[in-house]
């Protein structure tokens, strides 16, 4: 590894292991928890942190220590594959114990959320009402049909997933995903919940220092946190967003405006819009492919190349490259979210080859690439250090899949 | 406007991670739900004795010589009722999973 990696990395792990003092910045639409709420929620985020590093870094010691040893012992060699390993972690206690409290921790994370967004909810629709709607704009289609992939389960186990509405012009679901996320990363994401777009965003300046683009469209963009940062990073951009859920686009136009960010949000599915050909210059996503599904994602990329105008690009961020990953049982931990959390499309995403399915839906194949993007996260704010703007760069992070028109 | 219910529960099976012990599972969840409860009464009674010492009161004989009125005791009754429906969410689920259990069914439209 070259100093200058390591050296990031350790500085990268520093900030993990200092004490979790980050808070979520308030905005006009972010749900106002009470004092015990409040304290619930802190008490989850230090409960959620604590079981996903049990997952990642004990159990790595407890696989190596008794659970690899044991496999070893009856077939005459070690796990091969993820699949053998996380059968015979399956078997461990310590295994049990770790899974049954992640899954534990996420239920009582959006408990804890939905306490404050259902005692405050007329309120927050009134104020997703009254906020100074000047930026960007908003178009909900009721007529819009929800696919079984979010009809099916409700992903991370969020009761009611991104969909659900609750009253007329309804943005609960919003509210309990701008709150529930801050706490799901730890604070880790920042403030404004929005280190992954930053991420993405420098992961395309880095490959394109030049790229000037005129449009951007944002798919699955649930209530904007990761399209904010393109308002900043292209000034002169008219930037869009989509999401099938209608309380996700309402109250992600309310925060946006709450924040002086001009977007145009829109309810559609990426699968099929309403723009027109070559629209944009940019078409990007974070996170979203693998919760769609494999009769959706060819459509997406099929879809983005419609979209795209000639020489723009097209840039989807999700999961890390799960091959890419040396170590089988932490291929066994990055894949755990699939059997606690409410993934049905996480396990089979890896499976699919993406760059094949990008060259089908007509991208020129010397254009496509497969990449990692650093995780950017925000350094917790001491009083040694009170700064809260702070962010390091982790090694591994999201894996890219990238193309050009 | 009128307010909203919302499920705790998320649409989906359940998982289970304890082999051979179903109740585990739930037992795990009861535990979590405490220790949360706990931590909130602890930054509760941080938080109250921090403002108090700042006027000047000294809340520990104040607590000792407290007399609960019925008024009191009606709160925390309340509290206490909506206190273990927290706890024992995970076995509401499992009951309500049961065909024809007669418990509500989750709240929300549109699922």
């Amino acid at each position: 590894m070259p100093p200058g990696m390591q050296a990031a990395m350790q500085e990268y792990f520093r900030a993990l292991m200092q004490l979790n003092t980050h808070w979520q910045d308030a905005h006009a639409m972010l749900p106002k928890a009470n004092h015990d709420e409040r304290a619930r929620q802190d008490f989850i985020k230090t409960l959620h942190n604590r079981a996903a590093n049990l997952s990642r870094v004990e159990a790595k010691a407890v696989y190596e220590g008794r659970v690899a040893p044991r496999f070893a012992s009856t077939h005459g060699r070690r796990p091969d594959s993820r699949s053998e390993a996380r059968l015979a972690m399956a078997e461990d206690t310590f295994w049990q114990a770790v899974v049954g409290l992640r899954r534990v921790a996420q239920e009582m994370l959006w408990a804890s959320v939905i306490d404050t967004v259902e005692r405050t909810a007329p309120e927050l629709n009134a104020r997703a009402k009254s906020v100074d709607r000047k930026l960007g704009s908003l178009r909900v289609n009721p007529e819009l049909p929800i696919p079984g992939y979010l009809t099916a389960v409700d992903i991370h186990a969020m009761p009611g997933n991104y969909h659900t509405e609750y009253a007329p012009e309804d943005v609960s679901a919003g509210a309990i995903f701008d709150r529930g996320t801050f706490l799901y990363t730890h604070g880790y994401i920042g403030p404004l919940a929005d280190n992954l777009g930053k991420g993405v965003l420098e992961y395309i300046r880095k490959a394109n220092p030049d790229f000037k683009p005129r449009r951007i469209l944002d798919m699955g963009c649930t209530i904007g946190a990761s399209t904010l940062p393109y308002c900043d990073a292209f000034p002169d951009a008219e930037i869009h967003a989509l999401d099938l859920a209608a309380p996700c686009v309402r109250y992600g136009y309310a925060r946006a405006n709450a924040l002086g960010k001009a977007v145009h949000f829109s309810q559609q599915n990426a699968e099929q819009t309403d723009y027109p050909d070559g629209h944009f210059d940019l078409v990007v996503s974070h996170i979203m492919l693998h919760e769609t599904s494999r009769q959706a994602i060819p459509r997406i990329f099929q879809e983005s190349h419609r979209l795209l105008s000639p020489g723009g690009k097209m840039v989807h961020a999700d999961l890390p490259n799960i091959g890419r990953i040396p170590d089988v049982f932490q291929q066994v931990a990055v894949n755990q979210d699939h059997y606690d959390n409410n993934e049905p499309m996480w396990a089979g995403y890896h499976d699919l080859d993406l760059p094949k399915l990008i060259e089908a839906a007509g991208f020129e194949a010397g254009t496509i690439r497969m990449d990692s993007g650093s995780m950017i996260i925000s350094v917790p704010p001491s009083t040694a250090s009170p700064a809260r703007d702070r962010i390091v760069r982790g090694m591994f992070g999201y894996g890219v899949f990238a193309a050009s028109r | 406007m009128n307010g909203i219910k919302i499920s705790r529960s998320a649409k989906g099976p359940r998982p289970s991670f304890f082999a051979g012990e179903p109740g585990a599972d739930q037992l795990l969840g009861m535990l979590m739900a405490i220790a949360s409860e706990v931590a909130v009464l602890h930054e509760r009674m941080d938080t109250v004795e921090q403002i108090a010492a700042a006027r000047g009161i000294s809340l520990a004989a104040e607590i000792e010589a407290f007399e609960p009125t019925i008024a009191d005791r009606e709160r925390l009754a309340a509290w206490r009722q909506q206190f273990m429906q927290r706890i024992l969410q995970g076995v509401a689920d499992d009951v309500a999973s049961i065909a024809g259990a007669g418990m509500p069914p989750p709240t929300g439209q549109k699922r």
